[in-house]
């Protein structure tokens, strides 16, 4: 038995003590000395004898009732070399009987006192199936809920992010937009497709009534005009991308365009639009938005070979 | 279109491709915590939540509050309260970055894990 545990369960205390004090120790989840193993001090609990003996006035009472509560995986004392790793961790345990497979979020969030950290690589696979998790949250379970926006809020995210530059500032309002709207029609989730794929699926629809708001606002001229050309300079871009060198760069460049280009040129080539849907979503000419994305390719390749040239500068 | 475009038309194809397969990017911790709780609330509008007791029978962890809470009564208003709309954990992580919380089976905290 560890020393510390044999401390904590000294004959001097009583068993409320005892019960109380693990009772917090299990409730705080911090165990901050690194020699304190909440896991052995669970194994003290289990296999020590009470003081007032198994006919005593707390006979099957507080302490019996807890260690029912935290018995499982968990009970298992960890190895001294990752004992400062985990025992710093949180200690919420585990209830006798309950399901072993979770997901990642429950494996990570059930991790029982001294449980080994060794045991958090194979958590993955037992992630709840798509499914699984909707039928939970459907059932309004909040922790599923919980689940459910710690799996897929980073995908939405960085999606709708890429998609509205330079305005990465709506980003928040629009993935909130798309949980709120995710949530009004998950019943309506089949699982035919990954469920990643179904929020994106609302995510791009959100992006585009965003596209169109913003191009409907503009004017757009349909008259031939002369745009500079660079043929010389389109050898760079092809370089680059043979080079693959350009996800960092084309942000920031599309950050720094005038909103209309940035979204001309994100939903004709991000979106993959035609020009004749787009011109048809915002109620324009179709040689007017080709002339709108004429100039925004412009622009696009100026600043790049600005950037070209003073990086080599 | 003349070559000219078409071939810039695809070259700016490539760009888009190549762009998005770099891009990889977390969401902010309070971006999640907000729609944790909007989430909750919206559930929240078209009746209770699931009782605490239930939760934890489908084998997820209760935070300290909602354990205490779970053993107070099993009425279903108790059992479906949402202790997070009352909880500081809440306010800390949708206003700030990894808030300094660190007690178990808290989702706010889960959300602030890099």
């Amino acid at each position: 038995m560890h020393p510390n545990c044999t401390q904590i369960l000294g004959v001097n205390r009583t068993t409320a003590q005892i019960t109380s004090g693990l009772l917090v120790m299990h409730y705080l989840g911090h165990w901050r000395r690194t020699d304190t193993c909440p896991g052995q001090a669970h194994q003290a609990l289990k296999h020590r004898r009470h003081p007032l003996g198994s006919g005593g006035p707390h006979a099957g009472g507080a302490a019996t009732r807890y260690r029912g509560i935290v018995q499982g995986p968990s009970a298992q004392p960890c190895h001294t070399a990752e004992r400062s790793r985990t025992c710093l961790g949180s200690m919420p345990a585990r209830r006798e009987g309950e399901k072993t497979a979770k997901s990642d979020y429950s494996n990570q969030m059930n991790q029982g006192p001294g449980t080994c950290q060794a045991k958090e690589s194979s958590a993955g696979a037992n992630q709840l199936s798509d499914q699984e998790l909707v039928a939970e949250v459907l059932r309004k379970d909040r922790k599923a809920t919980a689940e459910f926006v710690d799996r897929y809020a980073d995908h939405v995210y960085g999606y709708v992010r890429r998609r509205l530059i330079p305005r990465a500032d709506l980003a928040d309002d629009l993935v909130q937009e798309v949980f709120l709207a995710a949530w009004e029609s998950l019943d309506k989730f089949r699982g035919d497709a990954p469920l990643r794929s179904w929020l994106l699926g609302i995510a791009r629809h959100k992006v585009e009534d965003h596209y169109r708001k913003r191009l409907r606002e503009i004017q757009l001229e349909d008259e031939e005009e002369n745009l500079e050309s660079e043929p010389e300079r389109v050898h760079d871009l092809e370089e680059a991308l043979a080079k693959r060198q350009i996800g960092q760069r084309t942000q920031e460049i599309l950050a720094t365009l005038p909103e209309t280009y940035s979204v001309v040129l994100l939903w004709r080539y991000w979106e993959s639009r035609s020009l004749r849907d787009i011109a048809a979503q915002i109620g324009k000419t179709e040689k007017g938005v080709e002339r709108l994305l004429a100039r925004a390719r412009q622009q696009f390749k100026k600043r790049w070979y600005e950037r070209q040239s003073s990086a080599r500068g | 279109m003349s070559d000219n475009l078409q071939h810039e038309d695809r070259l700016f194809e490539l760009l888009a491709q190549q762009a998005d397969e770099a891009g990889s990017e977390r969401a902010p911790s309070r971006l999640k915590s907000k729609l944790y709780t909007s989430l909750v609330q919206k559930q929240q509008e078209s009746g209770p939540l699931l009782a605490l007791a239930e939760t934890r029978a489908n084998g997820h962890g209760l935070c300290v509050f909602e354990d205490l809470w779970s053993h107070v009564t099993s009425a279903e208003a108790v059992q479906s309260f949402n202790c997070c709309s009352v909880c500081h954990a809440r306010v800390l992580a949708e206003h700030w970055e990894s808030a300094p919380i660190y007690w178990g089976h808290c989702p706010y905290v889960a959300f602030g894990k890099k």
